[in-house]
């Protein structure tokens, strides 16, 4: 079974070029990619489609925003749609003095600018076998 | 011996790799390589087909416009910014807008938070236009709101009424309303919630009502600038700004407009990227097919009308954040480009614009590029100085045949009508289909060092630590900007804005323009957000 995961830019920016080359490259990897883009969803709405749509891995894209704090709102809204077990991953703009708050509040992990697309569909990949197991 | 001939000799004795790449691609061209005709294809400067320039002494006679944009906090922070630019030499400064502003919302909506200043400057009322132009000068100094989402039309009647409320009569006003509504829903299609086709409405209105009431405003500035940040070639952006450009004529025509006298008032926006003589011959293969599309496919008979009157912007993707201090010489080349390109007005990046809003600093380096360009560097001593070689006169038929190939597909899809072939693009997927190939093919030619990219990829810092001053927003700013939309909103009749929403709605539904009641819905207090929750209850909302 691929991997499905769901691919969203939550709140109000629009820049969606890093996220759309990363649905590509899931794509092109085998997963099947759920993408909301640039869609002028709250951070509750992306979390809800996750849901529904029974993806096994959440991937938010960030750059206007502030990280810390939508990815604490994902993570309490995944565990109150029962789906704590479900991985979230962050990638865009997150500052360094963040990291370490994020990957604490238990984001699986996190995409920089830097990181190649081999990287981040390979740890994407290794995310979902280990959330299924 | 002929050309051919030597040519042929000459590729014998090329060494291996030289060999392999022209094989690929040619190294080197011949006069053999020029089709071009040179009365027919490329002319004169001020003459059909106006490969060489539009105007018959073009930098000689003045050089370009020089121009920078602003926009963070509010509108006080984005006026000083103008004074700055005007104190320090520049020509005309443009606009750009925050995110809830782009989104169609006000600065106190729930999802605003946060966001209202940062990456642009917020727009509510037609106080922040007004406050925008205090003390700037708008008979010299040309003003370029950048807004093509769905705030545009509302912006565009702030401007003109705070223009004429400042004592600047509408038939002389000059500024430019970017309103290119087909760039958005190509570039970022989930962004732009209205249906495709009254966007295109509402760029016909803006140019009918342009024509009648604001006859030297621009009412759409045509570009392809958007798709080519997200990754489109050189080729993809002058098809898209082709076809776009004749989608809004071919509306505005069906709505009544005069060809002839707004033909002239349409004019370009387009990138400049890294490749610098795929730049320059974009530019020129630009007015080639835009005098003929207005010619021959509108039956233009003014000649200003056939004239592509082109603002240059730098691609903002092209600088990277690493090394910062080298998108000087980034923007430098690309100033060169737009330049040898003979555009009309440029706006050359601060180097920091990969990592924050401007500061006056970096600001003042860009326009000193272009100041030096112009006056130190003697490109400007004559015209279209690369005419004639063979490498761009070759890939300016390159390009234009490549710009063909995808109008003809538009053409086909929509079946002679280029609003309904943009339209089925825009709905395909096509368009962001293939940007998003484009993108992902160079983030991987990049990723595996085909595409170097000096400083990210190669000749990297490894212990860089950039320590520049970089412009934070203060956050009050937010606040002060939600609190002056509150006391607006408490000292305006809420019962006319209502009667004024109405007739908006109303009108929506209908044919008739909708830039008048819009700017009489912003004279009597509508907020811009209240515009576009009308125009999106009117107009249906689309979700790419």
């Amino acid at each position: 079974m691929p991997a499905r995961i769901l691919l969203a830019k939550p709140g109000l920016d629009v820049h969606d070029r890093g996220i759309r080359v990363i649905a590509r490259a899931c794509r092109e990897a085998g997963m099947e990619v759920v993408y909301l883009g640039a869609g002028l969803m709250s951070v509750a709405d992306c979390i809800a489609v996750a849901v529904e749509e029974d993806v096994d891995l959440v991937g938010l894209s960030i750059m206007t925003g502030d990280a810390a704090k939508i990815c604490a709102e994902a993570l309490a809204q995944l565990e109150s749609l029962d789906a704590a077990e479900v991985p979230l991953f962050v990638g865009g703009v997150v500052r360094k003095e963040h990291l370490a708050d994020l990957k604490e509040m238990g984001v699986a992990a996190v995409f920089t600018a830097g990181a190649s697309l081999a990287e981040i569909t390979g740890a994407i990949q290794e995310l979902a076998v280990a959330g299924k197991e | 011996m002929s050309i051919k001939e030597q040519q042929q000799r000459w590729r014998r004795d090329l060494p291996e790799r030289s060999r392999k790449r022209d094989r690929g691609r040619p190294i080197l061209f011949t006069p053999d390589d020029v089709k071009a005709d040179y009365g027919k294809d490329l002319s004169f400067p001020g003459e059909y087909p106006y490969t060489r320039g539009i105007y018959p002494g073009m930098y000689a006679e003045q050089p370009w416009r020089m121009i920078q944009q602003a926009g963070y906090g509010t509108s006080d922070q984005t006026n000083d910014r103008f004074k700055f630019f005007i104190q320090e030499g520049a020509d005309s400064a443009s606009v750009t807008f925050d995110m809830p502003t782009v989104r169609g919302l006000d600065s106190d909506h729930p999802m605003a938070v946060g966001e209202v200043g940062q990456v642009g400057q917020p727009i509510d009322t037609l106080d922040d236009l007004r406050r925008l132009i205090d003390g700037v000068p708008l008979d010299k100094v040309h003003i370029a709101l950048l807004a093509s989402h769905q705030g545009a039309p509302a912006i565009f009647a702030m401007f003109v009424e705070a223009a004429v409320q400042a004592g600047y009569p509408a038939e002389v006003l000059r500024g430019t309303i970017q309103n290119e509504f087909l760039s958005f829903y190509q570039g970022l299609p989930r962004s732009t919630a209205y249906e495709p086709s009254c966007a295109v409405r509402l760029v016909a209105d803006t140019i009918a009502y342009c024509q009648e009431h604001v006859p030297a405003f621009i009412p759409v500035n045509v570009t392809a600038e958007i798709a080519r940040e997200l990754g489109a070639t050189a080729t993809q952006e002058l098809a898209l700004t082709m076809a776009n450009g004749m989608a809004y004529v071919e509306a505005a025509i069906a709505k009544g407009a005069d060809v002839d006298r707004f033909g002239p008032q349409i004019a370009f926006y387009m990138g400049v990227h890294n490749n610098f003589f795929e730049e320059v011959a974009k530019y020129r293969a630009a007015r080639r097919m835009w005098a003929r599309i207005m010619r021959e496919r509108f039956g233009a008979s003014n000649p200003k009308a056939w004239r592509y009157r082109v603002h240059a912007q730098e691609n903002a993707s092209t600088a990277t954040a690493q090394q910062p201090h080298n998108n000087i010489i980034r923007g430098t080349i690309q100033a060169m480009a737009a330049v040898m390109g003979g555009v009309q007005s440029l706006d050359v990046n601060p180097f920091d614009e990969a990592l924050a809003i401007p500061t006056e600093e970096s600001n003042r380096i860009a326009l000193r590029t272009q100041q030096i360009l112009a006056h130190e560097s003697g490109i400007t001593d004559v015209i279209d100085p690369m005419g004639g070689s063979y490498y761009l006169e070759w890939l300016t038929d390159q390009l234009e045949a490549g710009a063909e190939e995808i109008l003809q597909q538009l053409e086909a899809w929509g079946e002679g009508s280029m609003v309904a072939g943009v339209l089925h693009g825009i709905d395909s997927g096509y368009f962001e289909d293939s940007i998003t190939e484009e993108a992902h093919r160079h983030q991987v030619a990049v990723e595996e060092g085909e595409k170097i990219v000096v400083g990210v990829n190669k000749y990297v810092n490894e212990d860089e630590e950039t320590e520049l001053e970089l412009t934070v927003v203060d956050p009050e700013l937010e606040i002060l900007q939600k609190q002056r939309l509150t006391d607006w909103k408490v000292a305006r009749d809420d019962g006319l804005v209502e009667r004024e929403l109405a007739l908006v709605a109303s009108i929506a539904k209908g044919e008739d323009n909708l830039i008048p009641p819009i700017r009489a819905a912003v004279r009597a207090g509508a907020t811009l957000g209240e515009i576009c929750e009308v125009l999106r209850q009117s107009f249906g909302l689309w979700r790419g």
